[in-house]
Formats: C-alpha cells, sequence, structure tokens
C-alpha cells in the first residue's frame, strides 16, 4: 500500500477528499458531455464511447469504493439535470449502477486487471441501461440490441481502460 | 542534446509503441478469456437473432405503442400516418419511418425507414415504439 494512498484515506484530511472528490465529479461531467457529442453508431441509441468511466474506475482505483460511488452519481444527477432530462438520466443511472457494482466486484476479486474491469463495465453499462429502457418502454423486443450494445460495452471498455492504465501508472507517484 | 532528440519523430514513433507495449504487458489472461467469452456468446445470440427474424422475413404488420399498449396494429401496405401524441409515424409504400418526435434527442427521427420484419424505431423518452412485424398474414400467404 502506498503511503500516498493511507494518507489520502485519513479521516483527518476531509477537505482536500472533498476538493478531489468535487474535481472528478466535475472532470466526469466534462467527459459524459462530450461522449454525448459523439456519436458512434447513430442508429442504436445508447452506444457511447464511455469517457466519463475513467474517471470513475481511477476514483475507484485510487480512492475508497464509496467516493467512487458518490462520484458517479453525483456525475449522472447533475449532467441528468443539465444536458438530458429526467428520463435519461432515469436510465442511465441504472446504467452505471449496474456497471459500478460489476465493477466493484470484480476490482475486488482480483482476478482481471484494469482492463478487465472496465471492459466488464462498459458491457454492464449498456446492458443496464438496455433493462431499464425495456422496463421504461413495456416490449421486451428491445432484448434483441442486447448482442451490439454489450460488444460496443467490451470495445469502449477496452479502450477506457486502458487510458486508465497509463492514469494509475502516472498518478501514483504523483500522490492523488 | 535532449530536446533535439525528442523531437525526432522516428524516436516519437519508437516511446509510443514502448508505451503501447507496456500496456499489453499489464492485461492479464484472465482479462482475455472474459472479453473474448463475452464477444462469442454476443456473436451467437446476434446469429441465433438473425436466423429468428429471417423465419418471418416478409414484412406485413406495423404495430404502434406507447407505454406498452397498442395504439395500431395495421398493415405495412396500408398508407396512412398515424399520431400519437408525441410522435407522428407515417406508413407509406411499405416503408415506415417517424415523421416527426417532440423528443429531445430526435434519434427516433434519424432512424430512417424501416421495411423489413423485425426492424423497429423506438422513442425512449416518449416510450413509443414501432415495429414490422412478418406475423399469421405472411404464414398464410405462403399456405395458401
Ligand atoms: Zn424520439
Amino acid at each position: 500500500m502506498m503511503p500516498s494512498q493511507d494518507e489520502f484515506k485519513n479521516p483527518g484530511r476531509s477537505s482536500g477528499r472533498v476538493a478531489v472528490c468535487a474535481l472528478l465529479t466535475t472532470l466526469a461531467m466534462l467527459l459524459s458531455y462530450i461522449d454525448s457529442l459523439i456519436p458512434i453508431l447513430p442508429q442504436i441509441p445508447g452506444i457511447k464511447l464511455g469517457l466519463a468511466n475513467i474517471v470513475i474506475l481511477t476514483a475507484l482505483y485510487m480512492l475508497k469504493g464509496r467516493y467512487a460511488l458518490l462520484i458517479n452519481i453525483l456525475r449522472i444527477v447533475l449532467t441528468g439535470l443539465l444536458f438530458s432530462g429526467a428520463v435519461y438520466m432515469l436510465y442511465s443511472l441504472f446504467g452505471a449502477l449496474f456497471s459500478f457494482l460489476v465493477m466493484y466486484i470484480l476490482k475486488k476479486s482480483g482476478l482481471f486487471s484494469v482492463v478487465g474491469v472496465s471492459l466488464a463495465g462498459g458491457a454492464a453499462h449498456n446492458a443496464g441501461q438496455l433493462f431499464a429502457a425495456i422496463l421504461l418502454v413495456s416490449n421486451v423486443n428491445l432484448i434483441r440490441y442486447l448482442p451490439v450494445l454489450v460488444i460496443s460495452g467490451v470495445i469502449t471498455g477496452i479502450l477506457t481502460g486502458m487510458i486508465c492504465l497509463i492514469l494509475l501508472k502516472r498518478l501514483k507517484p504523483a500522490c492523488l | 542534446m535532449h530536446l533535439k532528440t525528442s523531437g525526432d519523430p522516428v524516436l516519437i514513433l519508437f516511446f509510443l509503441i514502448k508505451a503501447v507495449m507496456n500496456i499489453f504487458h499489464e492485461i492479464r489472461k484472465s482479462d482475455i478469456i472474459l472479453a473474448s467469452a463475452l464477444i462469442l456468446g454476443c456473436i451467437i445470440s446476434l446469429a441465433y437473432f438473425s436466423v429468428s427474424s429471417r423465419e418471418l422475413s416478409p414484412a406485413s404488420t406495423v404495430v404502434i405503442t406507447k407505454d406498452g399498449k397498442i395504439l395500431e396494429n395495421c398493415s405495412i401496405h396500408d398508407d396512412k400516418t398515424v399520431d400519437t401524441g408525441s410522435n407522428t409515424i407515417v406508413i407509406k409504400g411499405g416503408e415506415v419511418y417517424m415523421e416527426h418526435a417532440d423528443c429531445k434527442n430526435q434519434i427516433c427521427v434519424r432512424e430512417g425507414k424501416i421495411s423489413h420484419a423485425g426492424q423497429s424505431i423506438v422513442c425512449m423518452p416518449n416510450r413509443v415504439v414501432v415495429e414490422i412485424k412478418g406475423g399469421d398474414e405472411a404464414y398464410d400467404a405462403i399456405t395458401r
């Protein structure tokens, strides 16, 4: 365990933690917004790069899990209120929470590297969103989109996982 | 000296390749197994979905639902316009498209025309689904 991480987890330094959480939330919001501007496959709604996942994943590895969860929820609620509207907020929240749960469990298992955790998170995010959409629209036939969404989640998850891997290497000596 | 060499494109390329190789070095066997298992599963289910939709390929009926309730169930050859209040769907010449929607993202409008059984247009914010089915009519035509 790095001394810098222990220092960060020390409850005496709560103001620093608030600052880092706020910074990461802003960064995640910015990346979510950039994400919404880049359509990969406009025919299929829901396929996104998932750039904000870089921040969530970094937070999951560098901070305690509950801070990563807090940043994740704040990011979705704030971008929902600012840009996308309540309905979209609801189902991206569904995807984000499911993805977070999967990433948290896989990270805890210690079997996978950041890339493995990230690609599972990407797949889970898209699957979670689709399940929310199926509930919302009450049409089971939407399940046909599942394979395409999971494949795209895996591919984007591998990319964001690689970026996260580089980030984590650089951030460790920099004492986040 | 250092500044000079860092500007060399060959060196930059070298360092880039080295950085990428470093990433691949960190990827574990379990990551690759997980990724290939997920993708394989998806390809199998994609194949299954495409086979099952081909079985009923001649498009026959258009079903429009809102919140899961059927608003319209008609032949694809009926030229008509359906207004759900939030969305306007046009059925014309064996093709179906979303002419207008009051949703924010307009994904459904941009989806364009659909004409094959199994295809659908979804307006997520308004919870409107337009589907083309190859149901009983097509089946009857073959057996007759
Ligand atoms: Zn729409």
